[in-house]
């Protein structure tokens, strides 16, 4: 999708829409409560996420980096607006095309609960294309797993999986639709380190060489790294943007926005 | 995918749809049981109506203008006919054993291909003297083969009879009389045969037979082929498992309404539990729509379950209930389309009672599957426009039911009543959801345990509202069936009480009635005072079929008792339609003779004129003066108000089964049929009764047990903070016995009026409605109510004890 009019500045940061992107936001405000009491979780925010980019979100607790996400993935609506994904605009779409749009173009990759306990790791897998009407590729879900190390755990429930294998599963039902974008909130968060590593890594090769958008909501700095851009959040509002920071610079912006 | 993912719900959580399953499994068992009594029962009726008709070919019928005790063998001399036999039947009185009774008498064809049942034992009747019974009049008599019995027709002689044989009919024939014997056509002598059976040489040309043989017969008398007439007899009798089918469908329909309810909450407490599983299923790109449907095909598949499992359930309990009632003769009977259609209307209930959750499930935003949030409370109970129209029609009901007490009309009660609890069923769970925060607080000053139960149950109010309400529906039809029988019972003896100022009399036919006799019915426990009555033979005023035709004179203390308006007075008591007959009012003159005396008496009506089983003219001994002599033929006795019916009657008989010349009047004739109908109905209420605690059972065991599950956390935290595992299952019983004690409450609030109102529609009209409640019946119910909470309580205590403290302080 192309833009070819620069956003108007709002915020702190004013992102340059440039081609090829995948999922943008425009003007967008989230605010609960009425009167005085109305709070904003996100505050005027406009951002692009490029096809292939590999995105990280930060911020401290309460900065709205998990709203925004929520706005981008069409989970919640923006109070202010607007917000399109994959090339749609998600204004005015009923729930059941919000839903297709979610199982055709978007993965989902979260800290823990990921799976559907009675399900077994392949079925979890193939969940998607099958709520879809589709029948999955089996080479396909074999190469995947593989790549994932988790071939001999498809017969598995989730229960007998360990914390690291669930989340790969997780990925690979994320990867196997080939989802134009996918949505990582927390996704180290209940992994132990080198597992974490693995799986960030995973997320970046996506990215790279399969032009999928990886948008990553995170207060690992750690894992901040594996991404092309990192933008950090304050008060609802888009405070910086770095491309490709190392540890010290993601921690020094973390530092400038804190009180 | 849909099919898979319920699949793998149950297959994963299968104890979470026991409740649902085994409730699905008690309505559709009710429904198959209905459907098989009804057809089983039908045929058995139909059988025994027409088992008589089944040997012969051609029944010829004679009406009451036929006088000649031979009319039947004109059809004898007919081409074609083989034999002719003709049926006679008399009703006597038997004495034999220790009982006596009315008893059914009817003819054994001469013809043997005739008989329609076979000997087991002994020999056919051979004379006048000897009969054949079947196996249950012998039992119930107390006699066997070879036994020598009385008979006596009316006012006639008696006549020693000796039982040849039994038989064993498989079936309880429909005379409408305890006993029943067949006799040697020898044994009705003089009698007009009703009917005749003949057989046909060759049964191909039964038509042509008929034709030739109908110009025969003279005028009243019918000729038909015996197929058809079975056919006509069985029809006749097609509706008289009526009322028990219609009965059984209530309870049917109860049970299905309270499985729908159980269903309903445990659907829902299941939609909350997986709350992330269906926001995940949503965040995944599952549509509103497969969601909705995954509830509902698991609600099917556990409905199918419980449809398997209850059918061939019902059609057993059906069998055995027609096989308990006798009415089974044709033997096990099921319409297999019938049997399909309970077992869907059981999955379709099921169905529809998951579709609110289903609906609340579609409702999950799938954001919630990145939340860590605790769930919120299922939410308080408001009221709302549901809790308005529900009382609204409540009170319609309410309203139409008071009319139709009022003006003792069935049908309109029926109305009022189906309005009440259609009214009821969408108020009241409001209702006893707003009750529960005052419930809640008055738990509070009953310890910790309590006030942590109360609280629980406040925060769910809508969930504990709908687990009750499992219970009211139950405990509302007990308590109604309850104090329809004691009410009923209470109303229909009262008046019976009053209606006969004699509870038992025994008299003779004009002989002096025995020494013996008059001393044993006074030894009777239940009468208060007993005394003979003498009577004369009078001629009083022509007033019909009203007339008296004896003058009695009660002794004096018992003149005293039942007539003292006859001691010192020139009085004479005379039933009250003689006197309308004559158009006589009390105080009137009246001159009644006695042999060549004529005696002029004021005449009062008086009940006790006509329910001695007599018809009376009831005088003082100073009215009758001292010339003319009366014979003691009666002795009566008058029983201390609300004296047992049944004992009474028990003993009378008892006393009159020594005596052939007495024969039984007074009260305790009366009344019996009602007392059947209403011990059916207090025997129902039982039945009920276990139906409703199981129901209760598994509903609150299934919504606890959940709830256990769901409060893991806050369990926990209990324990952690000191909180001892005995506590936390007091803390459970406390909600389980106020969730049954609350419905059982409610429901008995809503049962007694009910029942008092149909009470007063179905026998307001003839009597005074006399209110009495089942205080034993109501006790019993709430003793259950508080044992079924316990007992539901058992095994979710049992697994919020195993929750570990620390579970609380991880996460």
């Amino acid at each position: 999708m192309c833009r070819a009019v620069p956003f108007p500045s709002v915020g702190a940061v004013t992102m340059q829409t440039t081609r090829a992107e995948m999922v943008s936001c425009q003007d967008v405000r989230k605010t609960y409560g009425t009167g005085p009491a109305t709070v904003a979780a996100v505050d005027g925010v406009s951002a692009g996420f490029l096809a292939g980019e590999f995105t990280a979100i930060m911020g401290p607790s309460g900065s709205g980096k998990t709203t925004l996400m929520h706005l981008l993935a069409g989970l919640d609506t923006p109070t202010e607006g607007t917000v399109s994904l994959a090339g749609t605009s998600l204004a005015g779409l009923d729930d059941d095309a919000l839903t297709d749009l979610r199982r055709d173009r978007v993965g989902f990759v979260f800290q823990a609960f990921n799976l559907l306990p009675t399900l077994t790791a392949e079925q979890n897998i193939v969940l998607p294309s099958r709520l879809a009407g589709h029948r999955p590729d089996p080479a396909e879900v074999r190469r995947i797993a593989e790549e994932l190390q988790i071939s001999d755990r498809l017969s598995h429930r989730p229960a007998e999986l360990s914390g690291g294998q669930q989340q790969r599963v997780a990925v690979a039902r994320a990867l196997l639709a080939k989802p134009s974008v996918v949505f990582a909130d927390e996704p180290t968060g209940a992994l132990d380190i080198a597992t974490g590593r693995a799986l960030l890594s995973g997320l970046r090769d996506a990215a790279r060489h399969g032009g999928q958008t990886i948008i990553m909501v995170t207060h690992d700095p750690g894992a901040a790294t594996y991404a092309d851009r990192v933008l950090v959040m304050a008060d609802g509002r888009i405070r910086a943007e770095l491309r490709h920071p190392g540890r010290e610079q993601i921690l020094a912006a973390m530092a400038s926005v804190a009180v | 995918m849909v099919l898979a993912l319920a699949w793998s719900q149950l297959r994963t959580y299968p104890a979470r749809l026991i409740a649902i399953v085994a409730a699905v499994t008690l309505a559709t068992g009710f429904l198959a049981a209905t459907a098989t009594f009804a057809a089983t029962s039908s045929e058995g009726l139909r059988r025994t109506a027409a088992a008589p008709l089944t040997t012969s070919d051609i029944v010829l019928d004679a009406d009451e203008t036929i006088t000649d005790p031979r009319w039947y063998e004109a059809a004898a001399a007919v081409p074609g006919i083989r034999s002719v036999d003709p049926q006679y039947a008399r009703t006597v009185t038997v004495f034999g054993g220790s009982r006596r009774g009315a008893a059914n008498v009817q003819s054994v064809a001469a013809t043997p291909e005739v008989r329609w049942f076979a000997l087991d034992r002994g020999a056919w009747p051979a004379g006048p003297g000897e009969v054949v019974a079947d196996q249950r009049t012998l039992d119930d008599l107390g006699v066997d083969v070879g036994a020598e019995l009385t008979f006596r027709q009316g006012a006639q002689a008696p006549v020693p009879v000796t039982v040849t044989g039994a038989a064993d009919l498989g079936f309880r024939p429909l005379t409408g009389s305890d006993f029943r014997f067949y006799a040697d056509p020898a044994f009705f002598a003089g009698d007009v045969p009703a009917a005749a059976l003949s057989l046909v040489d060759d049964p191909s040309r039964l038509d042509e037979v008929l034709s030739g043989l109908r110009p025969v017969l003279g005028p009243g008398i019918t000729a038909g082929s015996a197929a058809s007439a079975a056919d006509q007899a069985a029809a006749r009798f097609a509706g008289g498992n009526g009322q028990l089918v219609v009965l059984m469908l209530a309870f049917a329909t109860v049970a299905l309404l309270a499985a729908v309810l159980v269903i309903a909450n445990t659907f829902h407490v299941i939609v909350v539990q997986r709350v992330r599983q269906i926001a995940l299923l949503r965040l995944v790109g599952g549509r509103r729509k497969q969601v909705n449907r995954v509830v509902l095909v698991e609600a099917a598949i556990a409905g199918v379950a419980g449809a398997v499992t209850g059918v061939p359930a019902g059609v057993g309990a059906g069998y055995l209930g027609a096989d308990l009632l006798e009415i089974n003769g044709g033997g096990l009977r099921v319409s297999l389309p019938m049997l399909f259609l309970c077992a869907l209307v059981g999955v379709l209930a099921t169905v529809l009672a998951a579709w609110l959750p289903a609906r609340r499930a579609t409702r999950i935003p799938p954001v919630r599957a990145l939340q860590d949030a605790a769930e919120p409370p299922a939410g308080a109970v408001r009221g709302g426009p549901r809790l308005v129209v529900g009382v609204v029609v409540t009170a319609v009901g309410g309203a139409l039911l008071a009319v139709a007490a009022a003006g003792a009309s069935l049908p309109l009660a029926m109305a009022g009543g189906v309005l009440l609890s259609a009214g009821l069923l969408a108020a009241l769970p409001r209702l006893i959801g707003l009750l529960l925060s005052p419930v809640a607080r008055l738990l509070e000053r009953f310890g910790v345990a309590a006030g942590l139960a109360g609280t629980s149950l406040s925060q769910n109010a809508r969930r504990t509202a709908s687990a009750a309400m499992a219970v009211v529906v139950g405990a509302a039809l007990i308590t109604a069936l309850a104090v329809a029988a004691t009410s009923g019972r209470a109303t229909v003896y009262t008046d019976l009480e009053a209606r006969y100022p004699v509870a038992a009399g025994l008299r003779t036919d004009g002989t002096a009635i025995s020494g013996a006799t008059v001393a044993a019915l006074a030894e009777v426990d239940g009468l208060v005072a007993s005394g003979t009555v003498g009577t004369v033979a009078a001629r009083f005023p022509d007033g019909g079929q009203a007339t008296p035709k004896l003058l009695a004179v009660p002794s004096a203390e018992l003149a005293e008792r039942v007539a003292p308006q006859v001691v010192d007075q020139p009085v004479v008591l005379l039933p009250a339609a003689y006197l309308a007959e004559l158009g006589l009012a009390d105080g009137a003159p009246i001159t009644v003779t006695v042999g060549k005396r004529s005696l002029a008496l004021t005449v009062r009506a008086s009940r006790l004129a006509d329910t001695t089983g007599q018809l009376l003219g009831v005088v003082g001994q100073r009215a009758l003066g001292d010339g003319i002599v009366t014979t003691p033929t009666a002795v009566w006795g008058v029983a201390a108000a609300g004296f047992d019916r049944d004992r009474l009657a028990a003993d009378v008989n008892a006393v009159a089964a020594r005596d052939v010349q007495v024969q039984v009047g007074g009260g305790i004739t009366e009344g019996g049929d009602i007392a059947n109908v209403l011990a059916i109905l207090l025997g129902l209420s039982v039945g009920m009764l276990a139906v409703t605690v199981v129901i209760a059972l598994l509903g609150i065991a299934n919504l606890l047990g959940l709830s256990v599950v769901e409060r893991a956390r806050e369990l926990a935290l209990l324990r952690a903070l000191g909180t001892r595992r005995g506590r936390l299952r007091a803390m459970l019983a406390v909600e389980a016995v106020t969730i049954t004690v609350l419905g059982t409450v409610a429901g008995v609030v809503v049962g007694v009026p009910v029942g008092l109102a149909g009470v007063a529609a179905a026998v307001g009209a003839t009597a005074d409605p006399v209110i009495r409640l089942p205080w034993g019946q109501l006790a019993v119910l709430v003793v259950a109510a508080v044992v079924t909470g316990v007992l539901a309580s058992l095994l979710p205590a049992r697994r919020a004890a195993r929750v570990a403290p620390a579970e609380g302080l991880t996460r």
